[in-house]
């Protein structure tokens, strides 16, 4: 009766500590095993994101370094033409600096101007290749009047053409002279010139320009 | 007679295999709690590099992504100065130089024709390639005063749309006008149109 009641006892306890062994698996697994895995599968995906991004931004560096070069080298080649080819107004006004120009030339082909008047300031039509796309460019235009042969005119218009070839005759009328000068006629022509839309954006290209090539901005890229 | 006495219970008895059952469970339990516990510690170790990997990434991150806008905004002030540069080169693309086209035109006129006015007109308009166009068109006034003055005159078309001056740059020579001149009969005033191909500033 004695060995009955403790082999039951045995049983028991022996039942007791399954059943707690099994509990605490249990609980490990729910309490630490599970939230483990969950969060590592986050931080893989995490890392993963990251290391994508850093490898981009990677590739990226390395091209950035071409685009500044690209960026300088439209630079350069943008003021330049605008030095030399495009009209800038001069107290706020082009008329000015179109006289001047045609002046210049009227003198080197030795004719002279009667006059030389404002023709206006222009839009031209947006592309509509891209949506959104502005004009960087206006357009202005000098009507120019005077009395020459048409050799002259044609020199004229050689000197002016050949110097500036962004420069444009927009219009032009070759009449006879009412006093039936047959040497000499009534000419008038429009002459265009491409002037910025938008003057501080010249300004703001010259600086960034100069902000380019500065030694120092080099070497922080370059690091 | 023999009498066995037991005075060991069986439970008690002391068992002749140096490896019992109880040892074994026992060593079993402590052996698969070991590696429970191993197993676990392995798991959190490996969550901790982990987490520190992730660390060092988004401080890499973190200083790429500064450079990264930079690099963006370098990307626009590109694409902007490529497409100004795009915008002049369409200027000069689009003009036309007319002191060679007033020379040519001077050479094609014949000795019989006197040229009376000519107008050189320009509009500016969306093309059919949806960029800017520049459309010239030439007025030409005249008087023929030779012999065949129709016959110079066509001939004066002609050659104004092939000469090699004219040939890749107009579209169109029609004569708009032809008519009996108010001076002399036999001669004929005429006007020439001339309508240049377009010229995309784009």
């Amino acid at each position: 009766m004695k060995a009955a009641s403790f082999s039951q006892q045995t049983t028991k306890i022996v039942a007791a500590i399954a059943l707690g062994t099994i509990l605490v698996v249990i609980g490990m697994w729910e309490g630490i095993a599970q939230p483990l895995v969950r969060a590592k599968r986050d931080q893989t995906t995490r890392l993963h994101e990251l290391q994508t991004k850093i490898g981009q931004a990677t590739q990226e560096l390395r091209k950035a370094v071409e685009d500044r070069n690209q960026n300088t080298e439209n630079l350069i080649q943008i003021i330049d033409i605008s030095d030399r080819y495009l009209l800038h107004p001069s107290l706020g006004n082009y008329l000015i600096s179109a006289t001047v120009v045609l002046e210049k030339h009227a003198a080197k082909c030795g004719v002279t101007l009667e006059s030389v008047r404002d023709a206006g300031l222009f839009d031209l039509p947006a592309s509509q290749r891209k949506k959104g796309t502005v004009n960087y460019l206006r357009c202005y235009t000098a009507r120019v009047v005077l009395r020459v042969g048409f050799f002259d005119l044609v020199r004229l218009l050689s000197s002016l053409e050949t110097e500036n070839p962004y420069l444009c005759i927009g219009a032009l009328s070759i009449t006879p002279q009412a006093s039936g000068d047959v040497e000499r006629h009534t000419i008038s022509f429009d002459v265009q010139w491409p002037v910025w839309s938008d003057e501080d954006l010249f300004a703001d290209l010259e600086r960034q320009l100069q902000q380019d090539l500065t030694p120092e901005v080099r070497k922080i890229e370059q690091r | 007679m023999n009498l066995h006495i037991d005075f060991i219970l069986p439970s008690e008895r002391r068992n002749p295999n140096p490896v019992s059952w109880k040892a074994i469970k026992l060593i079993a339990w402590i052996v698969g709690l070991l590696i429970v516990l191993v197993l676990v510690a392995y798991a959190i170790v490996i969550f901790f590099a982990l987490r520190r990997e992730v660390q060092v990434a988004e401080a890499v991150w973190s200083d790429l992504q500064t450079r990264h806008q930079e690099i963006v905004a370098l990307r626009s002030r590109v694409q902007t100065s490529s497409d100004i540069l795009t915008e002049l080169e369409g200027w000069k693309r689009s003009a036309l130089a007319w002191h060679k086209q007033l020379l040519a035109l001077q050479a094609e006129v014949a000795p019989s024709i006197q040229l009376t006015s000519l107008k050189i007109e320009q509009t500016t308009q969306i093309g059919s390639g949806t960029a800017p166009t520049r459309l010239f068109t030439v007025t030409i006034r005249g008087v023929a005063r030779g012999t065949s003055p129709e016959n110079d005159v066509q001939a004066l078309q002609q050659r104004l749309r092939d000469a090699s001056a004219f040939a890749s740059l107009v579209r169109s020579v029609e004569v708009s006008h032809f008519g009996v001149a108010t001076d002399v009969k036999e001669h004929r005033v005429f006007q020439i149109t001339c309508r240049y191909q377009p010229r995309d500033f784009l």
